[in-house]
């Protein structure tokens, strides 16, 4: 049974040729093409305070031990089970992915998100405004929806309040090797007017390599969730790109090495990875009626060869597979 | 090649065509059966010549249709001929002798090739009925001196002309080739496109970090469209500093002016390379401008090198001029605050982590299927594809491809998606598949280029002047610097980027080098290098580069004292009465000029003082630079402080001879005469 978990594993991030180019071959969308939806702006004003008792079910806080500093520190998860997952070094197919925002200072969402988010908060800042994210793909169809849960966290009380639940919904606009699904809406909003990108990493994460997702910005923000979410000001006329990276893993090569069997999910297997850019932009010149947007995908590094167990988990070339005790 | 031979060899039985429009000496015919079909005017085209696509800008290749047959007609600057390729076999099948170098060619709807030639100063209206059959000249114009580029209005009734060397745009009938209009431009203008509504062309210029924006009722005004670069993330601060209120505007938030970027001192980056332009009818109102910026380094510094070498000196960059605001999107000039190639490879222990850069663009083509925008690249010899939607298609690599050394041109053919790339150093003709949008698996499916050489040159270039213009254009090659800088960087097309250079020495002009090496040592503006080969390794060694020795460095000499001179330009009669004055003021012993100017290069090779000392230089005296062709390559001076000739004439009095007893006229005539050298 073991075995064939493993080998379903690995088949997903396998994916043929001919579905990858099925996928990537998609028709550019226009503008009006795209869904529109609306991803709320992060909230003008504080809350200064959080009962302990006030709960959401979509996020569980835990205190972390901060050393003593003074100040108070806590994590976000998912669940109980996603905080047991993360502590065990598991790190795909959770639904949590977090972004404090305070910190989204370009667009409404600017989150490339972490699966565990750790705030910090003192004696005159305790609650922060946190967004949760999670991507609800159709089976069978190009749609897809993001799923948003703004809420303010107190790291003093650990409460945790309600600020907005809303959803945005998406379709399909290109895709990498069957190895990553890329989906954009539009947001034509009080707010201004934003390209939506929901990029949807499928198999392992590529931790061997650094972040499953960075993005080519000054401030150099990256993201270690299964999803990441770029918004992009479609309203200035001097245009707005972003290029996120990420790693994918490349079929295996006809006539290659099959895959030794193997009952242990820790067991390793030589894979071939490639450093992959997902080049986003948007812009509008005095021609245009409405934003021109632009999807387009790009190696960005030479092929190289990872390791990952057979349970479909990258691991450093160097360093052995983590094992339970 | 036998068929071409054979071609060539029918020329003698085209003289009556030739004759008919008055020809060019030596257009070659077309074969008695295609007369019936030619147009009955005397610039008319053959309507068994038709061009694949729509294609309204030039190229050194053109894909066409004669007969039914699918051609490539080539602008073999090298055999000063145009070269006629089967499509399908890629093998040539005739080849007009033109008699001087052809630039570029552009095929119209009415069954003519047009043809700019570099070194004679004309257009030429061809055309052919047989695909075997070389072409017949209808009729030509003169145009300002070197054109280039050319491009057609979208009715097809105006053709357009860059001319290199005559800094000027000029307007044909593209029916007659009859003169409608000249603008006169800026330096180095190259490729040329016109606005969807007919009525802007937009050039490129090699230097001078912006392209041009010209009217084309006539009236000759121009704007210059700016395509310095600015740092991305001061500029995403002026763009949010003037952010309009939200919902203030359908058309979305009017990005900062030029004027308003220069306020809030948003630090820019010079440009050069603007060699090729396009357009694509599936992003109307877009105009597409590769381009290099540079960082000359700080003047006020004395860098080890020439710019600062903690920097990336030059970055590849491509434009995207909104054809109707006549501005770039701002996003496409954005310079990455991130570190650039340099430091990426610098910083890893493997050098294949960075691409090669593009340092050297030199054509342009989009695949309206996909919406690729196609760059040809010199000194890396590769094709690179970028998403022409994207407002900084530089972020949108998708695809490169290898091909022939020196690609000068490419075209696209739409019918069965695959891309023809001319290339002149080694004569290739390479084709590729575009393929898809998706991003392919390159070791399962490798990406197919066949490259097919074309018959060697009947008069063969000297190998030492063919290898030392590979390395004259050699980006990348860490031998000639550590930045990936080529020659022709600094001296695109032999001449120079119009740019100072913070040096050891102080504040430095890039100087022309073709058409003026030769008899002109000692080099450098302070004259301490007596021998070319000496001067090249101080400068390989100031570019960081290991050096260049033995065959490889005799041959750059070759070439760099040998690479073709521009053009002489054209002089009017009703200018030489002007000329002849300016003459004598400048042999004056009043003013001065030809005691130091004198000869037949212009120059007595020694150095002077003439209080020009920069607070950043080491040295007071500067060699006496050449003034042959100095009308061509300003700013003037070692640290570029004068931006015309005129600036210089009004300002050096009594420190470089003496102008300021010249009369308003005389000074005119003086400034004419130096402009013609």
């Amino acid at each position: 049974m073991k075995r064939a978990l493993a080998v379903a594993g690995l088949a997903i991030a396998m994916a043929t040729p001919t579905s990858a180019r099925a996928e990537g071959s998609a028709p550019t969308k226009t503008w009006s093409d795209l869904p529109l939806g609306a991803a709320p702006a992060p909230p003008t004003k504080k809350t200064g305070w959080i009962g302990g008792h006030e709960r959401l079910p979509e996020l569980r806080v835990t205190s972390q031990n901060n050393g003593g500093g003074g100040g108070s520190a806590v994590e976000v998860f998912a669940s109980a089970e996603e905080e047991k997952a993360l502590r065990e070094g598991m790190s795909e197919g959770l639904e949590g992915c977090f972004a404090e925002m305070q910190e989204l200072t370009r667009g409404p969402t600017w989150s490339l998100g972490e699966p565990r988010l750790v705030l910090w908060g003192d004696e005159t800042s305790s609650v922060h405004a946190v967004r949760r994210e999670h991507v609800v793909e159709e089976a069978g169809s190009a749609k897809a929806t993001l799923e948003l849960v703004d809420a303010w966290v107190d790291t003093r009380t650990r409460g945790t309040r309600l600020i907005g639940r809303s959803s945005v919904p998406l379709t399909r606009v290109g895709g990498v090797l069957g190895a990553l699904r890329v989906y954009a809406a539009r947001e034509e909003s009080t707010s201004g007017k934003y390209l939506h990108v929901v990029v949807v990493r499928e198999g392992p994460s590529a931790s061997a390599f650094g972040s499953p997702f960075m993005l080519d910005d000054v401030r150099g923000p990256r993201g270690s969730c299964d999803h990441t979410h770029v918004a992009l000001r479609a309203d200035a006329a001097a245009g707005d790109t972003a290029v996120l990276t990420t790693n994918v893993i490349l079929p295996a090569l006809p006539g290659g090495e099959p895959a030794p069997p193997s009952d242990d999910p820790l067991a390793l297997r030589e894979v071939r990875a490639r450093e992959v850019e997902v080049q986003l932009g948007v812009s509008q010149t005095a021609h245009d009626r409405t934003p021109l947007v632009s999807v387009s995908f790009g190696w960005a590094g030479r092929e190289q060869t990872a390791q990952v167990t057979s349970g479909g988990r990258f691991v450093s070339k160097r360093k052995g597979p983590r094992r339970k005790k | 090649m036998d068929k071409a031979r054979i071609g060539v060899g029918m020329a003698a039985v085209g003289a009556a065509l030739v004759g008919a429009c008055g020809g060019s000496p030596r257009g070659a015919p077309g074969t008695p059966a295609t007369v019936a079909h030619l147009s009955s005017t005397a610039c008319g085209g053959a309507r068994e010549l038709v061009p694949m696509g729509a294609p309204q800008a030039s190229a050194t290749i053109a894909l066409a249709r004669v007969a039914g047959r699918p051609i490539a007609f080539v602008a073999d600057e090298d055999a000063k001929a145009i070269l006629t390729v089967d499509l399908e076999t890629r093998q040539p099948i005739a080849e007009t002798a033109l008699g001087g170098r052809p630039s570029q060619l552009l095929v119209t709807r009415d069954g003519r090739v047009l043809v700019t030639m570099r070194d004679a100063s004309r257009l030429l209206a061809m055309t052919t009925t047989s695909p075997t059959s070389p072409l017949a000249t209808r009729c030509e114009a003169k145009t300002p001196a070197e054109p280039i580029a050319l491009a057609l209005s979208p009715d097809q009734t105006s053709v357009v002309v860059t001319s290199g060397w005559g800094a000027a745009l000029s307007a044909f009938d593209a029916e007659a080739l009859a003169p409608r209009w000249t603008a006169p431009l800026a330096r180095e203008p190259r490729g040329v496109v016109v606005s969807d509504d007919g009525r802007t062309a937009i050039v490129s210029h090699a230097v001078g970090s912006h392209a041009s924006a010209v009217a084309m009722d006539g009236s000759r005004s121009f704007v210059e469209i700016r395509l310095r670069g600015y740092d991305a993330f001061a500029l995403e601060q002026a763009v949010a500093a003037k952010a309009q209120p939200v919902g203030a505007s359908d058309k979305g938030s009017a990005p900062p002016s030029v004027a308003e970027m220069d306020l809030m001192k948003v630090k820019t980056r010079q440009s050069c390379q603007g060699f090729a332009v396009t357009k694509a009818k599936m992003v109307p109102g877009r105009v597409f401008a590769p381009e290099v910026f540079v960082d000359p380094g700080d003047p006020e510094q004395r860098p080890d090198g020439y710019g600062d070498v903690q920097t990336d000196t030059e970055a590849p960059n491509v434009a995207v001029i909104d054809e109707t605001a006549k501005t770039a999107l701002l996003a496409s000039v954005a310079v990455p605050s991130r570190p650039g190639a340099r430091q990426r490879r610098l910083a890893s222990a493997d050098p294949r982590v960075t691409r090669p850069e593009c340092l050297l663009p030199r054509a342009a083509a989009v695949d309206e299927t996909t919406g690729s925008l196609l760059v040809t690249c010199f000194g890396i010899d590769a094709v690179v594809a970028y998403d022409a939607r994207s407002p900084a298609p530089l972020k949108a690599e998708r695809q490169r491809w290898t091909v022939g050394s020196g690609p000068t041109g490419l075209a696209v053919d739409d019918e069965k998606h695959r891309a023809f790339v001319w290339s002149q150093f080694d004569r290739t003709l390479t084709t590729f598949a575009i393929g898809g949008l998706e991003l392919g698996d390159e070791r399962a499916a490798p990406p197919r280029v066949e490259r097919t050489a074309m018959p060697a040159l009947r008069e063969k270039l000297p190998a030492e002047y063919a290898l030392g213009r590979v390395l004259f254009h050699a980006a990348g090659d860490l031998r000639l610097s550590g930045d990936g800088r080529a020659c022709a960087s600094c001296h695109p097309d032999g001449r120079d980027d119009g740019i100072t250079w913070a040096t050891p020495e102080g504040p430095r002009r890039s100087i022309m080098l073709a058409g003026r090496v030769q008899r002109t040592p000692p080099y450098s503006w302070n004259g301490n290098e007596h021998t070319l080969p000496n001067h090249l390794a101080n400068t390989f060694d100031r570019l960081s580069g290991s050096g260049l020795h033995g065959f490889e460095l005799d041959a750059l000499v070759s070439f760099v004292t040998q690479m073709p001179a521009p053009p002489a330009r054209t002089i009017e009669p009703a200018s030489e009465a002007k000329l002849e004055r300016g003459r004598q003021i400048f042999a004056s012993t009043e003013t001065g000029c030809a005691k130091c100017h004198g000869g037949a290069d212009q120059t007595d090779g020694q150095n002077h003082e003439i209080a020009s000392k920069h607070k950043a230089d080491r040295g007071a005296a500067f060699n006496t630079p050449s003034l042959r062709f100095v009308g061509g390559t300003g700013p003037y001076f070692h640290d570029g402080r004068y931006a015309s000739l005129r600036d210089l004439l009004d300002k050096t009095d009594g420190t470089m001879g003496r102008t300021k007893h010249l009369t308003a006229s005389d000074r005119e005539a003086l400034e004419a005469y130096l402009g013609a050298l």
